[in-house]
């Protein structure tokens, strides 16, 4: 990991005491910001968010120091102005050692015993991380990605109807269930 | 603030401006609750894709603006997967109908007004063919239990997770590394077999199934249908244990003139 991963107590801090000379109010932006920075970097399809969103807290707090600070900024344009840089180092560690996506590597692939088994243990995960959700949410998942196309829209509407909850309250579940279940697969892939 | 559905797909094919980005970017750090909505217009994008339904110019923007790390590429074939998944769970269940028609059924029919109508000879030959069909089919009964039990929706694996679960392979067993056979003792309730096709082999997806114990019919069930997994087409059984005692067995699956054969031992 480079060295902007390593922070010091004094510029932690220097840190908290900017976001609030209250230190349970600065503990809790920090978790706020370092949450949001997460958030960034997952949507940016960053593997390693997390470690990125503590890069960008790490590179702040070590020139806090030299910032120029304006009191009519919020503190979370100054994270997103070095998460930016971040982001754009990490797609150029990318660049360098991926290769280019080719659309027929995830369909039609070439057979092999070594994909098979991968396919095979895939699908045996996947079978077991929902087994493994309580009932109503595996019900949820499963109806959620049943239908296709123009169906799934009207679907959607009827699943969150008949759960009386609104379609954005069942996207965040959904949201929340993907979570788990890719953490799930991912354990469970590299136990097989 | 809500942000519309297809500006944050266009967020994610880098179809906005630098501005656009930027005001998407700083409420995401700031908005817990834009994550939710992000993902059901990324997971709405992943999906399209896979339904071949994106146009053209957004299908191009995919797959070199979005597609561009593997933490994506795997988040599309997680989707891909639970819409597989989702599409299996929930097809229609086991056809009804599948239970052959018992004996008695069969000559209830026939004796109809109308049967009846066509005299007492037709009445003797049918009763004469009757007797013979019961008597060489041997396990008529457990035809119906059989039946009668797989009825039961089988889309989920899942659910029969405290049942003992056989993988089978055409020629053997598919888990279990070396072995093919299976200690009866250790058999409970009934056993989930898990009967893997070529995708070739299934273009109609109904099946009879024979097992056989010893080269002699344990009990044929009709119209078993298969189901769809990532790992291609299988066909899933429910077999009481009870029928499963040592000895060699075979299961036969009959599409029309092919059949595939699955071996394996209960010790």
């Amino acid at each position: 990991m480079p060295k902007d991963n390593v922070l010091t107590q004094e510029d932690f801090d220097a840190l908290l005491y900017w976001f609030s000379p209250d230190r349970e109010e600065a503990g809790a932006k920090y978790e706020e910001i370092r949450n949001g920075l997460i958030r960034y970097f997952y949507f940016k399809g960053c593997a390693e968010a997390e470690g990125l969103a503590d890069e960008t807290i790490n590179r702040v707090a070590r020139k806090l120091s030299v910032l120029n600070i304006d009191n009519e900024n919020k503190h979370i344009t100054y994270f997103y102005g070095f998460a930016g840089k971040i982001y754009l180092e990490y797609r150029n560690r990318l660049e360098k050692t991926t290769v280019e996506f080719q659309p027929n590597l995830h369909q039609g692939v070439e057979e092999s015993p070594q994909r098979n088994e991968h396919v095979e243990n895939k699908h045996v995960c996947l079978e077991e991380c929902l087994a493994k959700l309580p009932a109503p949410d595996r019900e949820l998942v499963v109806q959620y990605f049943s239908k296709e196309k123009k169906e799934k829209f009207e679907h959607r509407r009827q699943l969150a109807e008949n759960l009386q909850i609104t379609v954005g309250t069942m996207h965040v579940r959904i949201y929340r269930l993907k979570a788990a279940l890719k953490t799930c697969l991912e354990r469970c892939l590299r136990e097989k | 603030m809500k942000i519309e559905d297809k500006k944050l797909r266009n967020y994610f094919l880098e179809n906005l401006s630098p501005a656009e980005i930027e005001e998407i970017d700083l409420q995401l750090i700031s908005d817990v609750e834009l994550a939710a909505e992000l993902d059901a217009a990324e997971t709405g994008l992943l999906e399209d894709y896979l339904e071949n339904s994106l146009s053209v110019e957004e299908t191009e923007l995919f797959e070199r603006k979005f597609l561009v790390t593997e933490e994506r590429r795997k988040r599309l074939e997680l989707v891909g997967a639970l819409k597989q998944f989702a599409a299996t769970a929930t097809a229609p269940p086991l056809d009804l109908k599948s239970k052959a028609p018992g004996f008695f059924e069969s000559l209830t029919t026939l004796l109809s007004p109308r049967s009846l109508a066509l005299g007492a000879g037709v009445i003797v030959l049918i009763l004469v063919v009757g007797l013979v069909w019961t008597m060489y089919r041997p396990t008529g009964g457990l035809d119906s239990e059989v039946a009668a039990l797989n009825q039961t929706d089988l889309a989920d694996p899942g659910r029969f997770k405290d049942s003992t679960n056989l993988a089978l392979a055409p020629g053997s067993l598919r888990s279990g590394g070396n072995e093919n056979s299976f200690e009866a003792e250790k058999l409970t309730g009934n056993v989930f077999f898990r009967l893997a096709l070529t995708p070739q082999s299934s273009p109609d997806p109904v099946y009879r199934v024979k097992l056989l114990r010893e080269q002699k019919i344990v009990f044929t069930l009709d119209k078993v249908r298969i189901y769809q997994n990532t790992a291609g087409p299988e066909l899933r059984l429910l077999v009481p244990s009870r029928l499963l005692t040592n000895g060699e067995y075979r299961l036969e699956l009959e599409q029309g003139a092919a059949k595939t054969i699955f071996n394996f031992t209960i010790r």
